[in-house]
């Protein structure tokens, strides 16, 4: 008979063998404890961003709000949300928080940034020095995200100071200020985020800090170790891929200690998730030049839907390049961007020169 | 202008936590594995320490070793489960593909053979007796330390592995009186 000491010792050790051990315990470790902290602030919290949901379409429809936009209805921006958002608004994410907006807004930066002030207007494109001035601007988002390699002093100057903000993330951002003319500028904290909202409207700003609302189990991490990684999910039981009807938009940039930290997320409708599988399709494998497993520069996940499960594809900015499901790395083209380079994605990424796609991802 | 400057907001959750957990999760899968039998469970017990461990990061990453904590969290979660849910959930081993490679240092049948014979025993095994055995025959802890993992007497710890060695044998000699 064996020595029972040493076979339990091996047995365990081949028994250990046995366990899957790629499994992404970090971040369900995280998203975990995400959802056991947000159980923790409880129904308080549920129940104010029921309210607000319901208030934010009250504040646009019902009072003649001022600071509610006049301009830049849904119909005014050519992305196709597919995002469920009260009327007139649109949803932002700041790390694992969600605050509802003006959907006529634009984005930019925010104290923390380079620059303070809008860069993008409700389209995507990239104002003009005049355009930051000139008051057609309702409103913007702001990012603490530099908006380009450097500082152009245009950034940090000649903001309009009536213009309505939202800041995501600020720093050493003001509990509550009065700029004068009735221009207040008010805080609130959501874990680690803080949410800042301008506006000589007060119905505005309560309306707005009252939506922020933690974002969990989403498809964009907001922390990743590790650039992220294409690849798909089918499910069970059906056949040959089918057409995606949503992709979701994660820009990632170097976070400040290690990793890389969730800059922007968005979610679009079924058009430009189908444009960017033909584009890639189409794009040519970058062959023997390849930067397989490169780290560093700027990232974006571009999570497809479809009823067959999911796909993921991997844009890497500052080699250009773009990792279909399968992990086969094509070269970047405008074709390939045009699709999820849209709205405020081009306020936080500073794109690549080689990039030759007219007012989107390219540095100014 | 009255301006009321807020509290600077808290540094981002520290990223060694990611970076630790990168480098012993495999350690600590293959462990919880050995404690629960299953790959589901054993992931359910090692995520669950991981959140406590998460929320308490600061704390738990400056202790002497951070592993054994974890690991203590792995072992606590998997004994309160069994207690919550006994008799109500009954695994069923899994018999996966042998990783032995033939014509390798051991013959590969034996090796399977004993492999089937210990999932066994730890199948049968109350789970603070099988915590104890993996910790003293995988983790090659010494019962001073097994006792401190499991929160008992060094007594009790030589006491599980003791009756764990003795079930073995048991199987053992059956297995030859029936060859």
């Amino acid at each position: 008979m064996r020595d029972p000491e040493e076979m339990l010792r091996e047995g365990l050790g081949h028994l250990a063998d046995e366990v899957g051990t790629r499994v992404p315990l970090a971040q369900r470790a995280r998203a975990g404890r995400r959802r056991r902290t947000r159980r923790m602030v409880g129904v308080a919290t549920a129940a104010a961003v029921l309210v607000a949901a319901g208030g934010v379409g009250a504040a646009l429809h019902g009072s003649g709000s001022s600071a509610a936009p006049s301009v830049g209805t849904p119909t005014d921006v050519p992305t196709q949300h597919s995002v469920l958002a009260p009327d007139g608004y649109r949803l932002e994410v700041w790390q694992n928080v969600g605050v509802y907006v003006p959907v006529g807004w634009g984005w930019g930066g925010a104290p923390g940034a380079c620059g303070v002030g809008p860069s993008v207007g409700a389209d995507g494109h990239r104002l003009t020095a005049a355009e930051r001035t000139d008051g057609v601007l309702p409103g913007y988002v702001g990012r603490p995200v530099a908006q380009t390699p450097r500082c152009p002093k245009s950034a940090t100057q000649g903001t309009s100071a009536a213009m309505p903000f939202v800041w995501l993330g600020a720093k050493d951002a003001p509990v509550e200020a009065n700029l004068g003319h009735g221009f207040v500028v008010e805080s609130q904290k959501y874990g680690d985020t803080t949410v800042t909202v301008g506006s000589s409207d007060a119905r505005l700003r309560r309306t707005i800090l009252a939506s922020a609302h933690w974002m969990t189990g989403g498809a964009c991490a907001d922390w990743l170790g590790t650039p992220p990684m294409s690849g798909e999910q089918p499910s069970v039981g059906t056949a040959g891929p089918v057409a995606p009807y949503a992709m979701t938009v994660c820009a990632y940039a170097p976070a400040a200690m290690s990793g890389y930290q969730l800059l922007y997320q968005e979610q679009l409708a079924d058009g430009p998730a189908k444009q960017l599988v033909d584009a890639v399709s189409d794009a040519k494998p970058t062959g023997e030049f390849s930067c397989f497993g490169a780290s560093g520069g700027e990232w974006v996940l571009l999570h497809l839907t479809a009823a067959d499960g999911t796909r993921d594809y991997v844009v890497d900015l500052s080699c250009p390049s773009i990792a279909d499901p399968s992990g086969l790395q094509h070269e970047l083209t405008s074709a390939d961007v045009l699709p999820w380079a849209v709205d405020g994605v081009n306020a936080v990424l500073h794109g690549s020169p080689l990039i030759d796609v007219p007012g989107r991802l390219i540095a100014q | 202008m009255d301006v009321r400057v807020s509290a600077r907001p808290a540094p981002v959750v520290a990223p060694p936590f990611d970076d630790w957990v990168a480098a012993r999760s495999a350690a600590l899968l293959r462990f919880a594995y050995l404690l629960t039998g299953s790959q589901s469970e054993a992931e359910d017990a090692v995520q669950s320490a991981l959140e406590r461990a998460l929320a308490r990061w600061q704390h738990v990453s400056r202790v002497d070793d951070p592993e054994t904590y974890v690991r203590r969290m792995i072992v606590n979660e998997h004994i309160s489960l069994w207690r919550r849910w006994r008799r109500r959930v009954s695994p069923v081993a899994v018999v996966r593909e042998s990783n032995v490679v033939a014509g390798g240092p051991t013959d590969p049948a034996e090796v399977v053979a004993s492999t089937d014979v210990v999932r066994r025993l730890c199948a049968q095994l109350p789970p603070a007796q099988r915590a104890a055995v993996v910790l003293r025959f995988y983790q090659d802890l010494d019962y001073r330390e097994i006792a401190a993992l499991l929160g008992c007497a060094e007594a009790t710890a030589r006491s599980h592995v003791h009756r764990a060695l003795h079930a073995l044998r048991r199987e053992l000699a059956e297995e030859d009186g029936d060859a």
